[in-house]
C-alpha cells in the first residue's frame, strides 16, 4: 500500500499538527496520541514510584520504563504518518525532525554540561536580580534532572520541530 | 577537493578500524572538530571542578568551548553529507537521525530507571551505573557517534 | 530541473488541486516542481509522463552544468 493515511486516501499532511488553518485536533490526537497520553503517565508513575519503595523490583522497573515505551509508540506513530505523505512533504517534515532532534539534543546537554560545571548557577547568583533569585527558587538550573527532563525535552522538540518546518517549507514556497 | 562525492567510510562508517579511519580523515566529516571536543571537554572539566574561584567569564569560557566545538562538528558533518551521492546521503541521514534519537530516548529512559532503583538493588551503583555522565560532551559525542554507526549499519544493509 | 508540466497541466484546463489528486501528491508539490524548487522522484516523474501520454524526457530537462 503506497500511502497509509489515517483517514482517507490522500496523502497525509503536516499541516494538521502545525498552528493554522488546517490544524485539526482529532489528526493531532491520532498522531500524538501516545505522546498527550505519557504525560500524566510519567507523573503519576513518579508518584507511584514515591509510595512505594518496597515493591518488587521488576514491578518497579515496569512502571518507571511505561511512559519511555510510550515515546517509542509514539515515535512509531509520527515515522507511519510521515510515511504516509508525499514526497516533499516527507522530505520537509524529515528535515525538520532532524532539525528539531538535533537541537534539543545540543540545548538539552549544554544545559546539562552547564550545570554539573556549576555556571547556570553562578550565573543566576551573579546576576543579582529578581529574575536570578526566582530562577534559583525554582530551581531553574535543574531543568534537566528527572523530574524535569521529559516535559523539558517534549516541549523543546516540538518547539523546533514548528520552527524547523517554518523555516524549510519557506524554500518550497 | 575533488570532483568524487564523499562517503560514509571515510569516518568508519561500516568499518572496523575506526582508528585507522579517524587518523586519515581529520579533514573529513568534521572529524577533527569532533578530537577539539574532546581535548578541550576533558581538561576542561578538571580546571573547572579544581578552580571553583576563577572568574565567571573565563569559567564560561572554558565550559562553553566544547559545546562551539560541537556545533562546529555538527556543520562539518553536514558540509560533508551534502557533498554525498543521493543514496549515502540518504542512508547517513538515516543513521544520524537514529543515532541521536537513540541517545535522546537512551537520555531519557536511563534516570527513569534509577528512579526504579533498579541499579541499587542489582548493586550496581559501585560502578556507578546510576550516574551517567550525560552531561559530559565527550560521553555524548561517542555514544551518538557508536548509536549512528549502528544505524548505518542497519540503513545500508537495504541496499546491499 | 527545467520543466514543462504547467503548460501541459494549463492545456488539459486542470488546476494545481486537480493534477495533485490524479498523482496522489499535495498541491504544494506540484507547485514546488512548476517553480522548479523541487526535482521529482523518478516513480512520481514516471507518474507524470504516464499521466500526460508523453516520455518523461519530453517534460523534464536536465540543467546544463
Amino acid at each position: 500500500m503506497l500511502y497509509t493515511g489515517f483517514m482517507n486516501n490522500k496523502p497525509n499532511i503536516p499541516q494538521v499538527v502545525l498552528p493554522g488553518k488546517n490544524y485539526s485536533l482529532l489528526a493531532d490526537m491520532k498522531i500524538n496520541g501516545w505522546l498527550f497520553a505519557s504525560w500524566p503517565i510519567i507523573f503519576l508513575s513518579d508518584l507511584w514510584l514515591f509510595n512505594h519503595e518496597d515493591c518488587p523490583l521488576m514491578l518497579r522497573v515496569i512502571i518507571a520504563l511505561i511512559p519511555l515505551a510510550m515515546c517509542l509508540l509514539w515515535i512509531r506513530g509520527v515515522a507511519r504518518w510521515i510515511r504516509g505523505m508525499d514526497e516533499l512533504h516527507r522530505r520537509i517534515t524529515l528535515e525538520a525532525c532532524l532539525f528539531a532532534i538535533t537541537w534539543t539534543f545540543f540545548v538539552i546537554t549544554a544545559w546539562q554540561h552547564l550545570k554539573h560545571e556549576g555556571i547556570l548557577e553562578a550565573i543566576f547568583r551573579s546576576s543579582h536580580s529578581f529574575l536570578g533569585e526566582l530562577a534559583l527558587g525554582f530551581n531553574l538550573a535543574g531543568l534537566t534532572e528527572y523530574d524535569f527532563y521529559y516535559p523539558l525535552a517534549v516541549s523543546l522538540l516540538c518547539s523546533f520541530f514548528f520552527l524547523g518546518h517554518t523555516i524549510f517549507n519557506r524554500h518550497y514556497k | 577537493m575533488n570532483n568524487k562525492p564523499n562517503l560514509p567510510e571515510e569516518i568508519g562508517f561500516g568499518k572496523l578500524n575506526l582508528w585507522g579511519s579517524w587518523r586519515g580523515s581529520l579533514n573529513k566529516g568534521g572529524a577533527a572538530w569532533m578530537f577539539v571536543v574532546y581535548l578541550t571537554d576533558i581538561p576542561g572539566g578538571w580546571l573547572l571542578q579544581h578552580h571553583p574561584g576563577w572568574p565567571l567569564a573565563l569559567r564560561l569560557l572554558i565550559a562553553l568551548t566544547p559545546l562551539a566545538a560541537s556545533l562546529l562538528y555538527v556543520r562539518g558533518i553536514a558540509l560533508w553529507i551534502r557533498g554525498m551521492d543521493e543514496l549515502h546521503r540518504r542512508v547517513t541521514l538515516g543513521a544520524f537521525l537514529f543515532g541521536t534519537t537513540l541517545y535522546l530516548v537512551f537520555n531519557a529512559g536511563w534516570p527513569l530507571l534509577v528512579r526504579s532503583g533498579v541499579f541499587s538493588a542489582l548493586n550496581l551503583t559501585r560502578w556507578h551505573l546510576d550516574q551517567m555522565p550525560f552531561f559530559n560532551c565527550t560521553f555524548t559525542v561517542c555514544l551518538t557517534y557508536l548509536f549512528s554507526g549502528l544505524g548505518y549499519a542497519f540503513f545500508n544493509r537495504r541496499y546491499k | 530541473m527545467k520543466n514543462k508540466l504547467r503548460e501541459l497541466r494549463a492545456a488539459k484546463e486542470w488546476s494545481q488541486a486537480d493534477l495533485a489528486d490524479k498523482l496522489g501528491v499535495s498541491r504544494q508539490t506540484i507547485n514546488a516542481i512548476e517553480t522548479e524548487k523541487y526535482d521529482p522522484s523518478l516513480p512520481l516523474a514516471f507518474k507524470v509522463a504516464r499521466l500526460f501520454k508523453t516520455s518523461i524526457e519530453e517534460i523534464f530537462e536536465l540543467d546544463k552544468d
